[in-house]
């Protein structure tokens, strides 16, 4: 029984070489692929931290698709706290596990956008500020996004203003203008900045 | 008709419903003890139990039953077949020189692979032809060439992101099946 055992380990040994080879081409090229994140796992984007356009991703894009048009049908019906609950889920941490791709932080980032419009139009200020930190900070280049966002911020500014106004706090409803102010002349600074840049790489923007 | 002759016949014409003779009881006795395995070998180990040979009539009831009815083989026996056999099998020594040459030559091919960074991504594939680029997950500034409303718009922009994402999706799943 040992002589047959001993044969049959001496039959198996180029496969298991053969296997301990492709484990190693496999370590090498998964360190190739070392933070890039993509699933396919066959990535050739040049550059550092690129991942391509996967399934994941179009996948979230769809979800992301279906969740603002069940929005636009809850505000069709004059329900804002229908369309919040259906963009809710979408800027929820769950959302995406790990480290957002660039589109699905823009896409976020312009969904706090909307939700913040949503929450100042039931007067929920402050909900609609975090709203917007969240997209600012994801959203951090000079880009359309984080010009809409701040172009938000202004109005949610200028809707506190007039509900402190309401409410008799004059003092409240001025700072409250202030930041709608600054925030309104960034949004401009941010989008200029975008022109110039569209304008510079030949109008193709 | 030949003094031979009459006495064949006479063994012909035996009455078969007579009382066995004395040697007829004889055999019958020898058939009894070779079903029980004790004379010739017995039916475990394959060990002569007597001297006496068995008749052919048990060899064959033995064949019978144990192919009806067969008995686990004895470990011990099993053991010394297992032995026999391979010891009649042709030395192997050569080839498993050559199966362990080959493991370990595959082994420091493939080492050497993962050091140098064969089949690094963006470099060429295994049949020496270039891998197409994949179009990369990045951000959409190029799809907007103008500035967003202050209020809504937001379900258009997210159509036209989601759009342009499965299209470079689709040419990618196109490129890795090396469709151009």
């Amino acid at each position: 029984m040992k002589g047959l055992a001993r044969a049959r380990a001496i039959d198996f040994a180029p496969l298991a070489a053969v296997v301990v080879a492709l484990v190693a081409v496999a370590c090498g090229k998964g360190n190739d692929a070392g933070g890039r994140g993509s699933a396919a796992g066959a990535c050739t984007c040049d550059g550092a931290g690129e991942r391509p356009v996967d399934r994941a991703l179009v996948a979230w894009l769809s979800k992301a698709r279906s969740a603002h048009h069940l929005a636009d049908l809850a505000e069709a019906e004059n329900a804002p706290a229908k369309a919040v609950a259906a963009l809710d889920p979408l800027v929820a941490p769950a959302s995406w596990t790990g480290a957002p791709p660039a589109e699905v932080d823009e896409v976020i980032a312009d969904t706090r956008a909307r939700l913040a419009e949503l929450r100042s139009q039931a007067g929920d200020f402050d909900a609609a500020e975090r709203d917007l930190e969240d997209g600012l900070a994801r959203a951090k280049g000079a880009t359309y996004f984080r010009g809409h966002l701040l172009e938000v911020r202004g109005l949610v500014e200028e809707r506190r203003a007039k509900a402190l106004d309401a409410k008799g706090d004059a003092a409240g409803a001025a700072r409250a203008r202030d930041e709608a102010t600054k925030a309104s002349l960034e949004a401009i600074s941010i989008q200029e900045k975008v022109i110039q840049r569209a304008l510079a790489d030949g109008g193709t923007r | 008709m030949t003094e031979q002759d009459r006495d064949k016949r006479d063994e012909f014409d035996d009455d078969p419903d007579g009382p066995p003779s004395a040697e007829e009881l004889l055999e019958a006795e020898r058939l009894r003890r070779a079903l029980d395995g004790e004379l010739a070998h017995d039916r475990a180990g394959g060990k002569p139990a007597e001297d006496e040979p068995s008749p052919k009539g048990a060899e064959l009831a033995r064949a019978i039953v144990a192919a009806v009815r067969p008995e686990p083989i004895d470990p011990a026996r099993n053991e010394r077949l297992l032995q026999r056999a391979l010891a009649k099998a042709p030395k192997r020594r050569g080839a498993n020189v050559l199966y362990v040459a080959f493991g370990a030559a595959t082994l420091a091919a493939a080492a050497a692979a993962a050091v140098l960074g064969v089949g690094r991504f963006g470099g060429e594939d295994g049949r020496g032809g270039e891998v197409p680029a994949l179009a990369a997950s990045r951000p959409v500034d190029d799809l907007f060439t103008e500035k967003f409303p202050a209020t809504g718009g937001t379900s258009a922009r997210v159509d036209r992101i989601a759009m342009a994402r499965e299209k470079d999706f689709r040419a990618n799943e196109f490129a890795r099946w090396g469709i151009r």
